[in-house]
């Protein structure tokens, strides 16, 4: 098999605030934690957890749009955490982000074509002739006519931003993509729209995506595989059918359980998890879901279980499967 | 029973734009102990129909046509002091964003203390019985130190569960929630949506829930209104829409959603988008939209045509269905 | 040529449509009007500048003269407009230069952040530590008496609010999404201060300045009152309120009230188009139009 496009080693990311009068002490708040995990060319995996789990900070630490404290990044045999800032720059070619919410991430003093152009124009010298016929294809591309080009983010619905947002990443012809929450601000049928429009895209250009999002109906329906974050941690990965056949970590079972399904007949038992996240600033000891999981243990409260493969492509980081090993 | 019921409903904006018709005759009945779901996409008017019913609209908001009768009264025709005697007391509302609507500056006890005091006369150590009372009974952990606690102190969670104790205390029959749980996580999300449901089994308070997710909807309303472009555009029963939804804007919504099992499929997708509120629409608002156009769809207005006992749908595809 | 056509709902139509701003506007126009071509609108163009007319002295408001005329007999309303050329070009002047030199080191001061932003913002604490007009008094009179060293002087009072206005606002700008859409691209930083951050802080800069250019006539006038700005024979609004002020109280009202009145006017027309441009430009505060 080839080698993977994307490998995380180990990735993790302590940030520091100062504390106190004057900020003479410090705490540590730990935003990742040893996060592993490959990406194949022409998949992708999605990351789904809820606020706080770390799932945009992994985004940007993969973009090194953050430094992260820990670990290592390889993307395509390349480590990243060891570019200078000028190749970290031509690196930034092969790789985008598309974020949530359109009308925030799009500067909104710039029109549709100068919006689409600015990678272009960042990256490859082109007259204007040549940078028009790339905007008008990538426009054609996302299912926007060519007057988008004369058209401010205030003039646009949230569907048709964010089709802008991702001419503008396909701009420089990625090889990855990083989606974080893209359809989140959206309304369903223009969400539908969206999520169309990706996979086609990815189809037809053979793209990579890390798809970030809270929403577990709409990353099943996305991804080849799917990892589950909690406090900075992965606590289950295995493949996008599997986690919602067999989910294994209980945290993954209750946000299932959670996601509130369009079926009114379901007769689904419904897992509520008492409490809230804890705060990363005091994580947990032990297992840090332990004071939410309604299957603890008493090491969990205590012992730190290790992220294990329970078969083939199924890994899960929970005590309840110290016994498989 | 009925409890409360909108009928024809008009609102219209004055903007800089112009005109924008935001309901343009919404109808639909609120029974007593019921969860209804007002459901829709941005800007369907699902918002407008709660501030309606609370007259809390903006200034430059105008209420065209219309009645809101609530036990027998319209309350569209009360006086601004009369409303009031209603507001917060008989109908509460919640929103989506508890963080702003408690105020910062007062205990969570002592904000709903002084809705206590305002509400009945009970000699101040009963109150504050009371207010433990309500406090223990939205699920907040350690009521006696919560009676002590500024809103900033608590999590999203706990502000939205403060903030349902306080819509409570004056005892309403109804209560609005728009949107509570669209700022909150998932697993917090169940348990508000956990805590609206047994609110409404043991007390038999009426609850509209507005909100875009179906999938809220289907877990905890019995009754549903779909709005497009400020109408209803079909309500019944929950079961009975989930199953077989009758009007093609609610079976295109459905068809959207991505479920377990639909990887590798097309989502059903409707084409077009959301008039504007400044066009003048004669028809059915969603006829440009619709796979089943027909020509009428353009001239006539559908009513809603009652397809079952507790199915409605305005659509002119089951025009030759209506019975009474 | 085609007429230039106002979008509804722009920030110039909600402009248009505040009485105050617009009247404001059209004040300011007609004085800056006046003073561009006041040697065409007055009979009385050498006595506004300056030239003396010995036989018509401290006449009262009249037919030939509706303003009066000064100890010299100059004209009050030709030296008004000529005045005006002077007045309103130092207020410009003020907060142009305040902004050039204030709002590049607060976006810098912003953008990095760190000991950088650290070390600027101490040397603005510095001259905010001053009472201005004390401070402009003087590096005025250090520079020596002059219409330009006036201007000098007050600008260096006044460029740290613009760093400190800029520096704020960069700060705001500096989190929004598409910065970091820029920065995940590999925008380089120089290119994305000038694209992304200067038109999204260029807005409260704008509203700041209309406000502050009718102070700056003001201070202007001040430093021009004790002696240190327009020397004789010209004149702005500030040495026609000091040339008056010692004949006020024995009948010669006119000489400094009138051109008391044009700064005053001046200074709340300014006021008021600030305020318009502010309210339009945001959208939060348009609902209360």
């Amino acid at each position: 098999m080839a080698e993977p496009l994307l490998k995380v080693r180990d990735l993790s990311l302590t940030y520091w605030r100062r504390t106190g009068l004057f900020g003479r002490g410090s705490q540590a708040i730990q935003a990742l934690n040893d996060v592993s995990f490959e990406l194949n060319a022409g998949e992708t995996l999605g990351i789904v957890g809820e606020s706080g789990c770390g799932k945009s900070t992994l985004a940007r630490c993969l973009l090194r749009l953050l430094r992260p404290s820990n670990g290592s990044i390889q993307f395509d045999g390349v480590d990243l955490l060891a570019l200078n800032a000028d190749d970290m720059r031509q690196m930034r070619q092969r790789m985008q982000i598309v974020l949530q919410n359109p009308f925030a991430s799009l500067n909104p003093r710039l029109k549709g074509f100068d919006l689409i152009a600015e990678p272009l124009r960042t990256h490859a010298a082109m007259t204007r002739e040549t940078m028009k016929d790339r905007v008008a294809a990538l426009l054609t591309e996302v299912g926007l006519s060519l007057d988008f080009m004369n058209r401010h983010p205030h003039q646009l619905s949230g569907g048709q931003a964010q089709r802008i947002a991702l001419a503008r990443a396909l701009a420089l012809n990625p090889a990855f993509v990083i989606l974080d929450e893209p359809t989140s601000a959206l309304d369903v049928s223009v969400q539908a729209q969206i999520i169309n429009l990706l996979i086609r895209l990815q189809r037809q250009r053979r793209l990579t995506y890390l798809f970030i999002t809270h929403d577990l109906s709409v990353i099943q329906h996305i991804s080849d595989r799917i990892a589950v974050m909690y406090l900075g941690k992965i606590v289950e990965e295995t493949s996008s059918e599997e986690v919602f056949a067999h989910p294994q970590h209980p945290y993954t079972q209750a946000l299932l359980s959670s996601t509130p399904a369009p079926d009114p007949k379901s007769d689904r038992q419904r897992i509520i998890l008492a409490g809230t996240v804890p705060s990363a600033l005091n994580p947990p000891p032990g297992c840090s879901f332990h004071p939410r999981c309604p299957q603890v243990m008493d090491r969990c409260r205590t012992l730190r279980p290790e992220l294990r493969w329970t078969s083939a492509d199924h890994r899960v980081s929970c005590h309840l499967f110290d016994a498989l090993e | 029973m009925t409890l409360l019921k909108v009928e024809n409903l008009h609102v219209q904006f004055t903007t800089p734009f112009g005109i924008v018709r935001a309901l343009r005759g919404i109808d639909f009945e609120l029974d007593k102990g019921d969860i209804m779901g007002l459901v829709g996409e941005t800007g369907c008017g699902k918002s407008v129909t709660g501030r309606s019913i609370m007259r809390l609209l903006d200034e430059n908001a105008e209420v065209t046509e219309g009645r809101i009768i609530f036990n027998k009264t319209d309350l569209l025709r009360l006086s601004e002091r009369e409303m009031h005697a209603i507001r917060g007391d008989r109908i509460a509302m919640i929103f989506q964003d508890p963080a702003t609507a408690l105020n910062p500056l007062f205990t969570i006890g002592g904000q709903i203390n002084d809705v206590l005091r305002a509400h009945s006369p009970a000699p101040a150590a009963q109150r504050r019985k009371a207010t433990l009372e309500l406090l223990a009974s939205v699920g907040l952990p350690d009521p006696a130190q919560m009676m002590d606690v500024y809103p900033h102190q608590l999590s999203g969670g706990q502000q939205q569960r403060a903030m349902i104790a306080l819509s409570l205390a004056a005892e309403p029959e109804v209560i609005i929630a728009d949107e509570p749980t669209t700022a909150l996580d998932v697993t917090i999300q169940a348990q508000i949506l956990d805590l609206l449901r047994t609110l409404q089994r043991e007390r038999a308070i009426s609850v509209i829930l507005i909100t875009h997710d179906l999938g809220i909807v289907a877990e905890t309303c019995q009754k549903v209104a779909v709005l497009y472009a400020g109408r209803v555009v079909e309500q019944g029963a929950v079961a009975a829409i989930f199953a077989g939804p009758q009007h093609p804007y609610s079976r295109g919504l459905l068809a959207a959603l991505p479920r377990p099992g639909s990887r590798g499929t097309d989502l059903k997708v409707i084409p077009g988008n959301v008039p504007s509120g400044l066009e003048r629409i004669d028809g059915c608002a969603f006829a440009p939209r619709c796979e089943f156009v027909m020509e009428r769809c353009h001239r006539l207005q559908p009513p809603l045509f009652s397809l079952a006992a507790e199915h409605q749908a305005a659509c002119l595809l089951h025009e030759d269905r209506v019975h009474g | 040529m085609k007429a230039a056509r106002i979008e509804v709902g722009s920030s110039v139509w909600f402009l248009l449509r505040d009485r105050a701003a617009v009247v404001s506007m059209a004040f300011l126009i007609a004085v800056a009007l006046s003073a561009v071509f006041a040697p065409y609108l007055t009979p009385y163009a050498n006595q506004g500048r300056g030239e003396p007319e010995l036989t018509a002295k401290f006449k009262a408001p009249g037919i030939a003269h509706p303003f009066g005329t000064d100890g010299l007999g100059r004209d009050q309303v030709a030296r008004l407009m000529f005045g005006a050329r002077r007045s309103l070009s130092m207020g410009i002047l003020v907060v142009l230069a305040a902004i050039i030199i204030g709002a590049p080191i607060g976006m810098a001061a912003g953008y990095m952040g760190g000991w950088a932003d650290e070390a600027i913002m101490r040397i603005t604490d510095v001259f905010l530590a001053f009472p201005p007009l004390l401070l402009a008094i003087a590096i005025a009179a250090a520079l020596g008496a002059s219409y330009i060293n006036a201007v000098t002087a007050i600008a260096v009072t006044w460029w740290p609010w613009y760093a400190r206005l800029a520096r704020a606002q960069t700060l705001s700008v500096r989190e929004r999404a598409y910065i970091e859409a820029a920065r995940s691209i590999g925008v380089r930083d120089r290119v994305i201060i000038l694209r992304h951050i200067l038109p999204n802080i260029m807005t409260p800069i704008i509203v700041q300045g209309t406000l502050d250019v009718g102070t700056a006539i003001l201070v202007a006038a001040g430093l021009s009152f004790i002696g240190l700005g327009t020397q004789a024979p010209f004149a702005d609004w500030g040495v026609m309120i000091s040339d008056g002020r010692l004949f006020f109280l024995s009948g010669r009202w006119w000489m400094s009230t009138f051109p008391g009145l044009a700064i005053f006017l001046t200074a709340m027309a300014f006021n008021f188009l600030g305020d318009g441009v502010r309210v339009a430009a945001d959208p939060r505060l348009r609902r209360m139009l």
